[in-house]
């Protein structure tokens, strides 16, 4: 069914320095991901799920392995490469949204198409269809403090997804809303992302998701274990 | 940089009017006091330079005596016998107006027939039509317009005013020119007579009080003819040199004042730096959010300093215009100040030139932009996770403080060791006293931390945690407390050192004065020293003053002016009884210094003289009388 890859993990470790000593996060991950293929991460709190996001866009730094995106090696771009990575190719949904509170909700769907380039009519239009599509037309001058977390989690799908990234790694993106509303939004997103041919990577706790995806894998005792798989 | 990434920060300023009102405040308070002292040093200097330019013209040296002033025999001589001919007496004195409103007017003679290339602006607008009548007409006097109206005068009025002669009655023939509003400003209060209408009204006849001299930079040869035929109790300054004579004179009290300005800029900028910090450390999600969607590092730096810069504009704009109308205030309090101690000053005009407003602007931009780096910096270095946790700060900052503790133990040591090396240097002094400033600066989020970590465990054992959550924010937020208890602790030590120096100073003229005032009477014999009868009436005042009955001892003083080396030194020559004796305070060796005193060719220097010449007990002082 998927061909292309998206992105692929070599024997990633990861490990903090805590209070002199050394807090192991999970080593030697091996994943190779498909373009278009929806992944789920479970895993309990601390287990390490955010800190593989981090690791795939490149905010953070592993402390052994590799990470292939497109055949280029992130983990050993500079930490200018790597934003520049981030911001052709990521698309990131945070569990607290993450918008920028001091922008209207057109402008925080406009700022990472004017990063990529100076906007023009046809990016205002895909913002306003895609605004459209998430049945927020009417909110595109409104401040994202205005809005309700269902909203605001619809606006930062959004964002994620305007400026055509290659994955977007969504983390906890239910966390903060509501069984009902955490629901339309998971569906919401599945259902963009697969439109838009993307490669969607979950990190969650919720096991109402495992259905959606294709792949779901778990981190256990600091390794990566395959859940399910549907492919 | 993309217009929507400024909107998001811009906004933000404007969602915290108050922070960036602070923020502005800062700059333009520290901005507003360097301005308002440099501006009116420099106009006290300028109005000293411009006045004396204006009434000596283009003269490039001054012949001067001491109080007794020149024979005019000596301008006869230098013309006739040397050959020397771009010469202009010159008579120097006051006189008061008896016709009210009461005024004090500087009374200048001059010789209207003067070479037209040794004029002044305002002789070269005159012509010589008015000259003549100077010359011809008994009594008249030119004024300006701006003086004669505030007096009620008009043209061919008579002006009573009152000299050591008397009074006389001067009529006014003509206005000066006043080209521009500045030029009104010196001419304010200022009678010019001709040279010989001057020194019968002041009781000076022969007598010149300087002669101008107009001689090229590269005629080298005929200054020295000059110089070798005057005779050795008169002195040949130089004018261009005057301004840096006058430098030099107010230099220990122009430094104190700009590093007053500067320690008020410095307090600024920890405002400054305190503001931007807060302003970085609320956006820590902001930017966090903005560097996960791919904002770089140098563009969140490029925010943060073109943020600054903007409020560093309106800061400078508004500390240039409150330092100018600060600047008008002080200029009487500082002017009067110099005035007193350093050189006379006959108006007080603030002068702006466009480099001290070019320093105010550099000074205000440069101090926000070094005051905001460290912030700037602080917001760029945490990658994007990290952005989103303030605990990261904290651990960056608790990391930092053993260097921190070095950094500041150098500059205490330094400090101390330029306190030691410093010896007279005015300016080294104040650079130690910065270092040591900015070292307690530096270790005042240390003992913060210490003082907490004893208060916490002292409190633990008897309070409620309620008790104990102060001191555990004021630890926890180690970044912003310990520098705003740093910049609080800044104020408060300059505050207490100021108040303490004043004090002192306070305490030491009120012992001086108690010492030093001992008789019952004071008679203040105003008038001319140069007049020819002075000398003779005042002995002879002092003869019957001490005929009178109930007057038991008297002491007299004479404050004079005598050539020492290449300057006019003040000289005071004492006849002192033995109750005036006590008010004296010896440096080095005592009430026994009064035996040698007594002794001809003794002269007592005072510390200062000492400290500005360098001067040790038995040295000899050259005074020309």
């Amino acid at each position: 069914m998927f061909n292309k890859t998206a992105f692929e993990l070599s024997q990633l470790s990861k490990h903090y320095q805590e209070s002199g000593q050394q807090q192991l996060i999970f080593e030697h991950l091996n994943l190779s991901v498909a373009v278009g293929e929806f992944i789920v991460l479970l895993g309990r709190s601390g287990s390490g799920k955010s800190t593989l996001l981090n690791l795939i866009s490149g905010i953070d730094q592993p402390s052994s392995g590799d990470i292939w995106v497109n055949e280029t090696n992130i983990c050993t771009l500079s930490e200018h490469q790597r934003t520049l990575f981030r911001r052709h190719h990521i698309g990131f949904v945070f569990q607290a949204y993450n918008l920028i509170s001091t922008l209207t909700v057109e402008e925080n769907l406009l700022l990472p198409l004017e990063l990529i380039k100076p906007i023009d009519e046809y990016d205002r239009d895909k913002v306003r269809d895609l605004m459209a599509q998430l049945r927020l037309a009417d909110r595109l001058d409104t401040y994202p403090d205005r809005l309700s977390g269902g909203e605001q989690q619809r606006v930062a799908i959004a964002r994620a997804l305007i400026h055509s990234p290659d994955i977007i790694l969504a983390d906890e993106p239910t966390g903060n809303l509501d069984l009902e509303t955490g629901e339309q939004v998971l569906e919401l997103l599945d259902k963009l992302v697969r439109d838009a041919g993307k490669t969607l990577i979950m990190a969650t706790h919720s096991h109402e998701v495992i259905g959606q995806a294709d792949r779901v894998f778990a981190i256990n005792n600091k390794v990566l274990q395959l859940v399910t798989d549907t492919l | 940089m993309s217009s929507i990434l400024k909107k998001a920060s811009r906004n933000f300023l404007y969602r915290h009017p108050w922070q960036l009102c602070l923020a502005i405040l800062g700059i333009t308070l520290g901005v507003a006091v360097v301005v308002a002292i440099d501006l009116t040093l420099e106009s006290s200097l300028q109005t000293f330079t411009q006045t004396a330019q204006a009434l000596s013209g283009k003269a490039s040296h001054r012949i001067v005596a001491s109080d007794g002033g020149l024979d005019e025999k000596l301008y006869t001589a230098l013309r006739v016998e040397h050959g020397i001919q771009n010469l202009s007496p010159v008579i120097n004195s006051y006189a008061v107006s008896v016709t009210p409103p009461e005024s004090t007017f500087k009374l200048y003679g001059i010789d209207p027939m003067t070479e037209s290339s040794f004029q002044s602006a305002w002789q070269q607008q005159e012509g010589t039509g008015n000259g003549l009548r100077l010359i011809s007409e008994p009594n008249t006097v030119l004024m300006s317009r701006q003086t004669a109206k505030k007096m009620g005068l008009q043209i061919d009025d008579q002006l009573t005013v009152m000299t050591d002669t008397g009074a006389h009655d001067l009529r006014i023939i003509d206005w000066l020119p006043e080209d521009d509003a500045g030029a009104s400003e010196l001419l304010e209060n200022l009678l010019i007579t001709d040279i010989a209408t001057a020194q019968e009204l002041l009781g000076l006849v022969g007598k010149l009080s300087a002669i101008d001299v107009l001689i090229a930079p590269d005629q080298g040869a005929k200054l020295q003819d000059l110089r070798n035929a005057l005779p050795a109790d008169v002195l040949l300054m130089s004018l261009d040199n005057q301004v840096e004579s006058l430098q030099q004179m107010t230099h220990a009290f122009t430094i104190n004042l700009n590093a007053m300005g500067l320690l008020s800029l410095l307090v600024g900028m920890f405002l400054i730096y305190n503001t931007m910090t807060f302003l970085v450390i609320q956006r820590r999600a902001l930017i966090g959010s903005l560097r996960s969607i791919g904002v770089t590092r140098q563009q969140i730096f490029q925010l943060i300093i073109s943020e600054a810069l903007v409020l560093a504009i309106i800061g400078t704009a508004l500390g240039i215009l409150l330092g100018i109308i600060l600047g008008q205030s002080l200029l009487h309090i500082i002017s009067g100040t110099i005035n007193a101690f350093f050189f006379r000053i006959e108006y007080s005009t603030l002068i702006l030139s466009p480099l001290q407003i070019a320093k105010g602007i550099l000074l205000g931009i440069g101090a926000t932009l070094l005051a905001v780096l460290a912030p700037a910096w602080e917001a760029t270095r945490q990658s994007p996770q990290h952005a989103l946790l303030r605990s990261q700060l904290e651990s960056g900052v608790r990391r930092l403080m053993r260097s921190v503790i070095m950094v500041a133990l150098l500059f205490i040591l330094c400090s101390f060791m330029l306190i030691l090396l410093s010896g007279t240097n005015v300016s080294l002094s104040l650079i130690s006293i910065f270092l040591l400033l900015f070292g307690f600066a530096l270790l005042t989020p240390v003992v913060t931390l210490l003082l907490m970590t004893f208060l916490e465990r002292t409190l633990g054992r008897f309070s409620s945690i309620v008790a104990r959550l102060p001191v555990r924010m004021v630890k926890a937020e180690i970044s912003r407390t310990g520098i705003a208890i740093a910049t609080l602790m800044i104020a408060v030590s300059v505050s207490i050192g100021m108040d303490i120096m004043i004090g002192s100073f306070r305490l030491t003229v009120s012992e001086w004065l108690q010492t030093s005032l001992q008789a019952d009477l004071y008679v203040n014999l105003a008038g001319n020293t140069q007049a020819s009868n002075k000398s003779t009436m005042d002995r002879r005042l002092k003869t019957n003053l001490a005929g009178l009955e109930g007057v038991e001892m008297l002491s007299s003083v004479l404050h004079t002016q005598l050539i020492s080396g290449q300057t006019l030194t003040k000289v005071t020559v004492f006849e002192l009884n033995e109750k005036s004796r006590q008010g004296f305070v010896f440096k080095q060796q005592g009430n026994a210094v009064w035996d040698s005193f007594s002794q001809k060719n003794t002269i007592l220097v005072t510390e200062p003289y000492a400290y500005h010449h360098h001067t040790k007990i038995g040295d000899k002082i050259l005074l020309r009388t």
